[in-house]
């Protein structure tokens, strides 16, 4: 029997909630028949943490020390669930027993987390009696390197790094080009905000990861793999490194793999905080202690990368599917998908939903169903306004194109990207020309600041952004805001600058009356923009408790305990704080009509 | 030897040549602001734009970087290029209207409007100075520092670096000096060239006898001096 | 050959945790021996110990774990906690012992950077310059590549770390008034120090955490679902348990 710690330790209380298990199980006398283990993240964090009792797969959720001996004691003593710590669905009401039926993962397909939740990463034995490295064992054993790669070709796998390459074809291009030794690397930078699979994978099962990458190396005959993990992820870079020492030690990973003459190793690299180097050339530099500055391509990696050698780089997802495709067959994979897209896609649901977590769904499967299948809609009865996916280079996509199945031909037809799958679901609080602000903002501190376009032109597209939020735009602007960013499209050096206007191209395109009210009524519908609102405090709704009172920065609101509070309109700031921090909602935002009539009143 | 198709005339280049190599070899003229003769291309300030036509469609490269291979496509001044180079020219302009290096190209591309509020830097970070100093002086004494916004050309901590020769070369090369130097002694240094008491002689006349770096000519930045002098 | 080192490294560590004043404390902190303050010689004898030790652990297992040079320099500062004159010395000291241990080639200049900022919270004029003597280059380009990435620090943090996430999926969860709170709190900007030394404000685009959005790390234990008043509870509550 096993339990899962969702979201790896990250969490206060985390090894409390371990220790206390522990200690139940030995209260009752079960530790015969009774084991606490741990795995990495189910994917499922808002409800976390999380236990699961195997092998029938009972799901409990935001688990807390104290409710340990419960669990213990109902569970297997009285043999029935502890019903107050199910998963409860929202609709329905009806509590939930079983992980499978959870409708967050009845909807879901997975292959690449296959054994997130399931195994202990630190364990190689675990990983192993799950058919671990077995489909390393039939490459080296049944398969000619070119075979490998046909294999990985036939099965239509794309790169889930961003831009998605052709993975067999890469592979075959590094093959192909001269030079000794070769290099692979892993791509785990991930720097996109408000995406977190890489880290997730790492975490819970970094072995797939492995196995991909050997099979990579002995596919294109590399000797030396590199792994260049974000130093923001601890947790990651530690659970990778005793993987690797665990599948030296099981010789995996050294010199004579499983006693043929493949030799092979990877070193851990940690970055140091930079978002461009997720981009291939920059990665690159970095790894050879340089500054992380993108060159033109080509030269390609392929020909030209580490130490001027040919090097493929792919991504964390890429690698791990390579050893389900090696062990169930290219037919079978390029069976998953759509025509163009094969297999499965991760994506990380946050922002505005009710399940936020880690999903997998196969291509084709549609935003609505993403979205309000598996994550349960937007919360707290708000409309759904629209998705970003792919980041700070990906796009909005409207609530009119939620029947769109997602696979790497429609988002780009959209004029968004996959990317590396983070989707930020947002509802009508959320104002558009922010969120594209906010984006340009990322990318200009982001931004390496080698070429013009990129480097000057986003800085103006962002200050022209900013005046409309400030309420001075003018129609005028919105031109040239076009214009800047076909520049930096076409100009830009590397992938981040010509990337970076999305976010903006798509929200003129499709919430281009919001811009326009920012412009023409200076008024900002989903009442975001400081410059354009005025906060006041509902007559009815405050309690007098005043917190608010407490939390003004400025000092801007007045009233006494238990009486209604008011706001003084010359002092507030606009800051939002007090709203935030109103446990009754009493706070109200106006926009510019509402101000008028308040006034005039 | 690949066959490259360039504004519509086939040429066999020689290998391992830039497009822009070939265009200025055929007499195309494609303004260059980061590009040096005798220096690596550093691709920064996407001046030099062409459109590089394949069979998915098209896209535009720096021709100052990218090498020519068989069968390539290349057109110097569709409208797509002429206008982002416009664009780009402008978003320069809008960094560092003082500089005559830029105004010159300006009026040369007929771009007579800036819509962006100027900044009035002065630096437009071509790297030119930088690669200079480490390719050419062998010294190596400024570096980028910082990124992004904050990219900026500097010695370590604002402090004159002692590898620096005081050579000049870094001044001489810089597409906006005008701005720059505020004397030896002044609270941003960048190279401290000026306490050179003469300007380097061979940024003049190539003198064997007289090379500041007592190299007898062979770093080579004279000759590339002078050779631009003399084109203009 | 290697798994037999790697397993010997594993197991050796373990014992290594096991017994944090172990037989290395007993080398170090022979209070006897620096009984005299200002006996300089045993005091230099227990530097270079230190320094021995490092290397010798060094050598054996082919890394430093931050564990180990946590562990010396623990029972360093002990053995000298009275010595201050000197302090200085050590901390060069310890710097070589970390910086002799990786290998002396240009290219781990990152690593070894993210070796001493582990330890000393920031990169000071002398430790880069220091680090460029050792790789052979010039302080230019160690400088060069440092303020590239925002991971290194050139001033001394202050006691709590306070790292606000500015991803995406904090930001439409409200992150930005969440940062305002914290700047108006603690009177500063993000990226500075209060001026009592005592929080240093940061942001960074997403911790992985998305799920806990809007996320606050204090310390390395991360909050989240947070409201600026709940935020200003907490680094008032750190503030009164650190000082
Ligand atoms: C600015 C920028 C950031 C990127 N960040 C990442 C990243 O965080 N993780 C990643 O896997 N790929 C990232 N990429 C894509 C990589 O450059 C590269 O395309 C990818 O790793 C290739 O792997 P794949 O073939 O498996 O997709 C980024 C690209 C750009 C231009
Ligand atoms: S596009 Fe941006 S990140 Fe890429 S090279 Fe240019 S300035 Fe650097
Ligand atoms: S003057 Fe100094 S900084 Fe300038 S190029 Fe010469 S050596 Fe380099
Ligand atoms: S100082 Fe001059 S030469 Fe150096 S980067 Fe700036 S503009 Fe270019
Ligand atoms: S001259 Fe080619 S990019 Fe500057
Ligand atoms: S966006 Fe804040 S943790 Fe990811």
């Amino acid at each position: 029997m096993c339990e899962g710690l969702g979201c790896g330790g990250s969490k206060p209380g985390m090894n409390e909630l371990r220790e206390s298990l522990i200690q139940a199980v030995d209260l009752h006398n079960l530790s015969d028949d009774v084991k606490v283990d741990f795995t990495g993240c189910h994917g499922f964090c808002q409800k976390g943490p999380i236990v699961v009792i195997e092998p029938e797969g009972t799901f409990y959720t935001h688990v807390k020390p104290k409710d340990a001996n419960a669990i213990i004691k109902q569970h297997f003593i009285k043999s029935e669930p502890v019903k107050r710590l199910l998963y409860k669905d929202a609709e329905t009401g009806k509590y939930i027993q079983n992980y499978d039926e959870v409708p967050f993962y009845k909807n879901q397909q997975r292959i690449i987390l296959r054994n997130c939740g399931h195994i202990n990463p630190e364990k190689i034995e675990d990983y192993i009696s799950e058919g671990g490295y077995k489909a390393l064992q039939k490459s080296l054993c049944d398969y000619e390197p070119l075979e490998v790669i046909e294999e990985i070709k036939k099965s239509g796998l794309r790169g889930r790094g961003g831009a998605g390459f052709s993975t067999g074809m890469k592979w075959s291009f590094c093959r192909q080009s001269p030079g000794e030794p070769k290099y692979i690397i892993c791509n785990a930078d991930e720097g996109d905000p408000g995406a977190f699979m890489d880290r997730s994978i790492l975490e819970a099962d970094p072995h797939s990861v492995i196995e991909g990458m050997i099979i990579a190396a002995y596919a294109m005959g590399a000797t030396k793999g590199y792994i260049y993990v974000r130093a923001e992820y601890p947790v990651a870079v530690r659970r990778f490194r005793i993987a690797t020492e665990d599948a030296r030690i099981n010789r995996f990973l050294g010199e004579n793999i499983l006693d043929t003459n493949f030799s092979f190793d990877i070193e851990i690299y940690e970055g140091a905080g930079a978002f461009v180097c997720g981009e291939e050339t920059a990665l690159i530099a970095s790894i050879m202690g340089k500054r992380g500055n993108p060159v033109p391509r080509p030269p390609y990696p392929t020909t030209t990368g580490v130490w001027g050698k040919p090097t493929s780089i792919n991504n964390v997802k890429t690698f791990a599917t390579v050893p389900v495709i090696i062990n169930r067959g290219a037919e079978w994979y390029s069976s998953i998908g759509t025509e163009d897209s094969k297999g499965t896609a991760i994506f990380a649901l946050t922002g505005k939903i009710t399940n936020s977590g880690l999903i997998e769904v196969q291509f084709g499967t549609t935003l609505r169903e993403i979205i309000f299948d598996i994550g349960g809609g937007v919360p707290n009865g708000y409309e759904f306004k629209g998705v970003q996916t792919g980041g700070p280079s990906g796009g909005c996509l409207p609530a009119s194109l939620l029947d769109l199945p997602v696979d790497y031909k429609n988002m780009a037809q959209s004029g968004s990207i996959l990317g590396s799958g983070g989707m930020i679901v947002l509802d009508n609080n959320d104002c558009m020309v922010k969120l594209a602000n906010y984006f340009l903002n990322f990318i200009q501190e982001e931004s390496c600041g080698k070429c013009v376009p990129c480097r000057v032109g986003v800085k103006a597209m962002y200050d022209i952004l900013q005046r409309i939020i400030d309420g001075q735009g003018e129609m005028e602007d919105l031109d040239l805001l076009e214009e800047l960013a076909d520049t930096v499209k076409l100009a830009s050096l590397c992938g981040l600058g010509q990337t970076a206007p999305n976010p903006v191209l798509t929200t003129i395109k499709y919430f281009r009356d919001e811009y326009i009210s920012h412009i023409v009524d200076k008024s900002c519908p989903a009442k975001e923009c400081q410059a354009l609102i005025k906060f006041a405090i509902d007559e009815g709704l405050c309690t007098g408790c005043t917190i608010c009172f407490q939390s003004c920065p400025t000092h801007a609101i007045i009233g006494r305990k238990g009486e209604r509070h008011t706001i003084d309109p010359l002092r507030c700031t606009q800051c939002g704080i007090c709203e935030a921090s109103c446990p009754s909602k009493a706070i109200i935002k106006l926009d510019r009509c509402e101000m008028e009539k308040v006034v005039l009143v | 030897m690949p066959t490259i198709k360039i504004d519509g005339i086939d040429f066999d280049s020689p290998p391992g040549w830039t497009v822009l190599e070939v265009a200025r070899f055929l007499g195309l003229d494609i303004p260059t602001l980061c590009h040096y003769d005798g220096l690596e291309p550093w691709g920064a300030c996407r001046l030099c734009l062409v459109e590089v036509f394949d069979a998915n469609g098209s896209k535009l490269v720096s021709s100052c970087t990218h090498p020519v291979s068989e069968g390539l496509d290349i057109k110097t001044a569709t409208k797509r290029v002429i206008k982002t180079r416009n664009m780009v020219l402008e978003l320069l302009i809008s960094e560092c209207p003082s500089s005559k290096v830029l105004q010159d190209m300006a009026s040369k591309l007929g771009l007579n409007r800036v819509r962006i509020a100027p900044k009035w830097k002065d630096c437009i970070l071509c790297g030119l100075c930088v690669r200079v100093c480490e390719e050419q002086m062998m010294a190596g004494a400024i570096q980028f520092g910082n990124r992004g916004q904050h990219l900026e050309v500097s010695p370590p901590f604002d402090i004159k670096s002692d590898l620096c020769r005081q050579c000049g070369a870094c001044m001489q090369i810089c597409p906006v000096i005008t701005l720059r130097c505020d004397g030896a002694d002044a609270a941003t240094v960048l190279c401290n060239g000026c306490y050179n008491e003469t300007q380097p002689s061979c940024a003049d006349e190539f003198d064997s006898y007289d090379c500041w770096m007592g190299l007898k000519g062979e770093c080579g930045t004279c000759y590339q001096v002078i050779e631009t002098k003399k084109e203009e | 050959m290697e798994s037999q080192k790697t397993k010997n490294r594993k197991e050796s560590e373990e014992d290594f945790d096991d017994n944090p004043t172990g037989s290395m404390s007993t080398v170090l902190v022979d209070k006897e021996e620096i009984d005299d303050h200002f006996d300089y010689e045993a005091i230099d004898g227990i530097i270079e110990s230190s320094g021995r030790i490092l290397k010798e652990i060094q050598n054996k297992y082919n890394y430093l774990s931050k564990n180990d040079i946590k562990q010396v320099t623990i029972s360093l500062n002990e053995a000298l906690s009275d010595v201050f004159p000197i302090l200085e010395e050590i901390d060069e000291r310890i710097l070589e012992g970390i910086i002799f241990a990786k290998e002396r080639k240009a290219t781990n200049l990152i690593p070894i950077l993210q070796a001493v900022q582990e330890h000393f919270d920031y990169l000071s004029k002398m430790t880069m310059k220091r680090i460029s003597e050792y790789l052979d280059l010039s302080l230019n380009e160690v400088y060069s590549v440092a303020t590239f990435y925002t991971q290194f620090k050139y001033e001394k943090p202050g006691e709590h770390q306070i790292t606000l996430c500015s991803g995406t999926a904090c930001f439409v969860k409200g992150g930005n008034i969440l940062l305002d709170a914290a700047e108006k709190h603690l009177n500063i900007k993000s990226g500075e120090t209060t001026e009592d030394r005592m929080f240093t404000l940061e942001t960074v685009s997403c911790m992985g955490c998305c799920a806990l959005a809007p996320a606050v790390m204090i310390d390395d234990e991360i909050h989240g679902h947070l409201k600026p008043s709940k935020l200003i509870k907490l680094l008032q509550k750190t503030r009164k348990g650190g000082s």
